[in-house]
């Protein structure tokens, strides 16, 4: 089988590799949007924003779509829990919807809760999953982080400070999303 | 133009002190306050609660007064002039630790007393804006996409 034509096996022929990547909202999507700078040219995105929100203005450059989230927001106790529960099931199946309408090479989260229905897509359909926790977290884990961890979703997991690499072995610091 | 954020919840006690300094005529620029949930609402600058987007007060202002959450981000990515106060009028102490780390790789100008808020602004007038010295992550991430990419 012929391989793929990339500037690494020095052919002419550029291959733009595609991602799916979350952009979050808030702070996570500020993240977001500083590693993709930092990840530069060669790449086709699939950029994913929860359905319900607004769709985010100037966003980098690639195609938009939507994921529904987590449905329990701002209902507290047992009863949003249980709905947020509930409402991972169709999360996941847009995941895979996603995943196989993009044929991404992996899937890039930062953070957000809705890493886990996507990465758990990811590793149903046999994808990359990157998942980086918010450079915020500094001495800890968020709990999402703890479940992604937890139950191996992510099939690269990045901190970004040293001291938590060192805190939980098998995560990788390697930078932040902020440089220099 | 100083521009001060709080983000989304209340960081009353800023206003309070930002409010004090420009009445005592401390702070001689134009000041617009984005003052989120808060309940103070300023009598000596221009305020609102939350807009879309706050890239141009952010990109007009000399100087940022900024709380200590996700916005610092954006503010030593673009090389913004800014101070960051932790805000402690919230539960727990989160902002004071992040500020804090982000201290020790970078030159941030940074207290978790809003009384400190006015010394500050005088440091910053003759200090460079603040930038983080670390890797970029996306360096490294590029690399291994495209390993795993062309393996397959």
């Amino acid at each position: 089988m012929d391989p793929i034509p990339t500037k690494q096996n020095n052919q002419t022929m550029q291959e733009k590799i595609p991602l799916l990547v979350l952009l979050g909202g808030g702070g996570f999507y500020q993240e977001t949007c500083f590693l993709l700078r930092q990840l530069g040219d060669g790449f086709d995105l699939t950029l994913i924003y929860p359905k319900g929100s607004l769709k985010p203005e100037n966003p980098p450059p690639g195609k938009l779509v939507t994921m529904r989230e987590f449905s329990g927001r701002g209902k507290s106790g047992f009863k949003g829990k249980l709905i947020d529960a509930l409402s991972l099931i169709p999360m996941i199946f847009d995941g895979i919807n996603l995943i196989r309408a993009t044929k991404p090479a992996g899937v890039i989260c930062i953070a957000s809760s809705i890493s886990i229905p996507l990465l758990i897509a990811a590793k149903i359909t046999k994808k990359d999953g990157y998942f980086i926790e918010s450079i915020t977290r500094v001495d800890d884990l968020s709990i999402t982080s703890r479940i992604v961890r937890l139950l191996n979703l992510s099939t690269f997991f990045y901190v970004q400070w040293p001291e938590l690499a060192k805190k939980y072995p098998g995560s990788i610091y390697s930078g932040s999303v902020i440089s220099a | 133009m100083i521009f001060v954020t709080v983000g989304t919840t209340h960081f009353d006690s800023l206003i309070i002190e930002i409010d004090k300094l420009a009445e005592a005529g401390m702070i001689k620029s134009k000041i617009i306050c984005q003052i989120g949930s808060g309940e103070y609402l300023p009598k000596h600058c221009e305020y609102f609660r939350m807009k879309r987007s706050i890239d141009s007060y952010i990109q007009t202002a000399s100087l940022v007064i900024s709380h200590g959450g996700a916005t610092v981000l954006a503010l030593l990515a673009n090389r913004t002039k800014f101070v960051a106060i932790a805000n402690t009028d919230l539960p727990g102490d989160h902002q004071t630790f992040f500020l804090a780390r982000i201290a020790q790789d970078s030159n941030i100008l940074w207290s978790r007393n809003v009384k400190d808020v006015g010394k500050l602004i005088t440091i910053s007038e003759t200090q460079p804006p603040a930038h983080l010295n670390a890797l970029p992550l996306g360096i490294d991430l590029r690399r291994t996409i495209q390993q795993r990419f062309n393996k397959n």
